[in-house]
């Protein structure tokens, strides 16, 4: 009965009511384009690079990430590998082997590269690489041969077939210098990794630096990607301190997530804003929905309704108004967040180099993480309801026989 | 006409609270939208000027092969070129420079390198170089092969001052060089990569070592005191010397002055934005402003006002809703900008973050006096667009028949 009420009450002052619907909606609307886009804009930059460099999870030797020298390299047998890879969530260990080098080629300068020495079977598996392959192969199991990112080897102008002569710095200081036959190129997403990456098996970058059964670090892919840390915590408890740290991407990427935090409060700022102005529209309704209705509402209270009643009814005439401009902006957005969430857009005009700058791929696709409409859908509805509370203590302030002399 | 301002000025006065929720929700929402948009711009803009004062300043000349390959061979002479500047008053410094792209190596670590050969006193007048020193000496006369290295290169080198290390690079005939430096000083940056990458050598010693003579060199570059000579003198050069590639700033960074054209574009958005959230408010309060006055409408048109005065009244008032908040949200915005960019505002928290864009963490917002007026114009022609429809709305009202209704 008192809903029935509520619903008919909306609809006595039609326009009013989609006016203020259509504030709700639009608002919403704004709010949920706009953070769908910006979270899975960092969910991409996240992803692409996660992928492109560091895994999510990592053991290295303590002081390796600030270092990232050879000097600071882990030994870990097979045994250890074995006991770790039977914990709780985790699904493999990645063992990698990462260091620099001078690059050479007949045709061109020499330039600056880095040399990843991988097990090529488990990052097939676990990373994909294989798919990235765009001319040649990868080495097979007897080969000694590398993979070039497709940009750096168009810089120094190589082709699969033609050799590459290694020249860097190996383990202890001692010189590392080689040459291999390019087995293949690969196209990395990743901007700043296709213009310095060399794929090597792990065994021939080993051999190159004299790092003999030496890791940088091990990859640890988990089995689901929420409690990073607790797998963090129980990985660091069975292993030496003085030997291993455990360290997540958050750990290894601050820079990365600080940017990415210092957009979003801005992001935040305008949502705001946004908020702020469509909370003055809907006060704006409320106030004169209460003010209009101040002689019936005596009336109601004379003729012996209670005030709770009233105060319930009118509560949930605006939380129905709320709702339906909640869910009217939800149902706007969602084709919106959808359509480019299967189809980013692509940036162009120099924004992409700005992207490439930090890694990323020059493409904004939209989230479509429930979590950002229930979050703004609920803010909205929260003010709303806050907004409404006018007109309740309107209602328990009332005196019926002033209110009906008006 | 008087008459129509004075009625319509006073009718904004009937329903106190509800115009005052309307002029507070325009107040605010320009306010805090412009405000957040100079924070925007202020951080754009000295991500730019820290861009082009310690990195790509206003004007590069290259040989034009260095644009495709930045191969040590590609270089121009620097005499006559040198003659040109020389005496010209536009500009506040230029420096001429040699580079090389290799490694970087002590004992502990090999990273990539971006040498540069400079002459000490026109780097120290063009990029300051001088006074990013924090450690060390600035170039001394005695001493061999002398190199300033970044902070955070030293740390990982693990190298104090006076040590050596080691730069590979190629000499542009397929030889590798390879040779001791002696570290003079330590240098900081605003960002860390920076610090990490570039390394600065006397320009002789580079030259000597790449086999090219004093006038052989790869990169002049040029700051100017006016930003409006900036395009005048390249075009000049490009006159003057049709062999070489003369780039400004915008060419050579192309995503630092799309920022700029970006920002532009999203601060009417916000303001767009936050102007159609408040034109709700508007035009629902103004509909009832209208509905809930029909009966005296109608008696207005019965005693004979004219509809196009009705009409008039209507966006009048309505205009002094806006009137009243709008310039007041600009004024009290133009004021807190400019207390803004005296102070500063400390973003400490994200100061990493910043540090990566190429900033320092106290931002000090500005805006240029002609986005002043362009909200003006926005919360002006939003405004009309607002209120046509109330007034539309009390035009269409039947005399006769509002006199009868209660």
């Amino acid at each position: 009965m008192l809903i029935t009420l509520a619903w008919r009450n909306i609809w006595r002052n039609k326009r009013r009511s989609l006016i203020t619907m259509a504030s709700v909606a639009f608002a919403l609307f704004f709010a949920l384009v706009m953070r769908t886009m910006q979270l899975g804009t960092y969910d991409q930059a996240y992803a692409s690079v996660i992928n492109a460099t560091t895994g999510l999870l990592q053991i290295q030797a303590p002081g390796y990430w600030e270092k990232q020298s050879l000097e600071k390299t882990i030994l870990a047998p097979d045994s250890l590998q074995q006991a770790l890879a039977t914990t709780k969530n985790v699904v493999a260990l990645l063992p990698r082997l990462e260091s620099f080098g001078l690059l050479a080629s007949a045709d061109s300068e020499s330039r600056p590269g880095f040399l990843r020495g991988i097990d090529l079977k488990l990052e097939f598996e676990h990373f994909e690489l294989d798919q990235n392959i765009s001319a040649g192969s990868f080495p097979t199991a007897q080969q000694s041969a590398v993979v070039l990112a497709e940009k750096l080897a168009e810089n120094l102008k190589l082709k699969v077939g033609d050799s590459l002569v290694i020249i860097g710095q190996g383990y202890h200081g001692m010189s590392a210098n080689g040459k291999f036959l390019i087995s293949g190129i690969a196209n990395l997403k990743n901007p700043a990794a296709n213009k310095s990456t060399v794929y090597l098996k792990l065994a021939d970058l080993q051999e190159l630096t004299g790092a003999y059964a030496r890791l940088s670090a091990l990859v640890v892919i988990p089995k689901d990607k929420e409690g990073l840390n607790e797998l963090k915590q129980s990985l660091q408890s069975e292993l030496d301190a003085q030997e291993f740290a455990v360290l997540t991407w958050r750990d290894m990427m601050p820079e990365l997530i600080e940017a990415m935090e210092a957009d979003g409060a801005g992001g935040l700022a305008m949502l705001f804003i946004l908020y702020l102005v469509i909370g003055f529209g809907v006060f704006g309704t409320i106030l004169m929905l209460t003010a209009e209705r101040m002689h019936e509402f005596g009336l109601l209270i004379s003729l012996g309704m209670s005030r709770f009643k009233l105060a319930l009814t009118t509560f949930m005439e605006t939380s129905f108004l709320a709702l339906l401009g909640v869910l009217s902006g939800s149902l706007l957005a969602f084709p919106i967040a959808w359509y480019y969430h299967h189809k980013p857009i692509k940036l162009g005009n120099g924004m992409d180099k700005m992207m490439e700058e930090y890694g990323m791929e020059p493409i904004i696709p939209f989230s479509l993480d429930p979590s950002i409409w229930v979050s703004n859908g609920g803010a909205i509805l929260a003010i709303c309801l806050i907004l409404s509370l006018y007109a309740v203590i309107s209602i328990y302030r009332l005196q019926p026989v002033n209110a009906m002399r008006q | 006409m008087k008459i129509v301002l004075k009625i319509a000025w006073r009718n904004i006065w009937r329903n106190k609270l509800r115009s005052l929720v309307v002029v507070t929700s325009i107040f605010l929402g320009i306010w805090s939208g412009i405000f957040v948009g100079a924070f925007g711009f202020g951080l754009n803009e000295q991500r730019k000027e820290s861009m082009i004062r310690n990195h790509i300043s206003h004007l590069q000349i290259h040989n034009q092969a260095w644009l495709d390959q930045k191969e040590v061979a590609y270089t121009f002479s620097a005499t006559s070129v040198d003659a040109f500047l020389e005496n010209d008053s536009r500009l506040s410094a230029y420096a001429v420079r040699s580079k090389a792209t290799g490694m970087v190596s002590s004992a502990h670590y090999s990273g990539a390198a971006q040498i540069t050969g400079i002459n000490p006193s026109a780097e120290a007048q063009l990029s300051h170089l001088d006074q990013k020193l924090i450690e060390g000496e600035y170039f001394p006369e005695k001493g061999r092969n002398p190199v300033i290295i970044g902070l955070a290169l030293a740390e990982k080198l693990e190298v104090r001052i006076g040590a050596r290390i080691i730069l590979n690079f190629s000499d542009g005939h397929g030889n590798i060089i390879s040779s001791a430096f002696k570290v003079k000083g330590f240098y900081e940056d605003v960002s860390s990569k920076m610090e990490e990458l570039n390394l600065f050598v006397r320009q002789a010693d580079l030259q000597a070592l790449l086999g090219l003579e004093p006038e052989q060199i790869h990169e002049i570059a040029c700051l100017l005191k006016e930003d409006i000579d900036i395009a005048i003198l390249q075009k000049e050069l490009r006159a003057k010397f049709p062999t070489l590639a003369v780039q400004s700033w915008k060419e050579l960074s192309p995503e630092l002055a799309y920022a700029d054209e970006i920002m532009t574009q999203m601060l009417y958005i916000i303001i767009g934005i936050i102007m159609m959230a408040l034109s709700f408010g508007i035009i629902n309060t103004m509909l009832m402003a209208v509905l809930e006055r029909r009966r005296e409408l109608g008696m207005l048109m019965c005693v004979g006002m004219s509809k196009t005065k009705i009409f008039s009244m209507i966006m009048v008032e309505t205009f002094f809703l806006a009137l009243l908040g709008g310039p007041l949200g600009i004024l009290f915005a133009y004021y807190s900008v400019w207390q803004g960019g005296k102070s500063g505002l400390d973003l400490a928290a994200f100061s990493d973050g910043l540090a990566s864009y190429g900033i320092n963490s106290v931002i000090y917002p500005v805006l240029p006096t002609s986005f002043y007026w362009g909200t003006a114009a926005l919360v002006f022609s939003m405004t009309l667009i607002a209120a046509i429809y109330p007034a539309r709305r009390a035009l269409k009202l039947n005399p006769v028949e509002t006199l009868r209704t209660i």
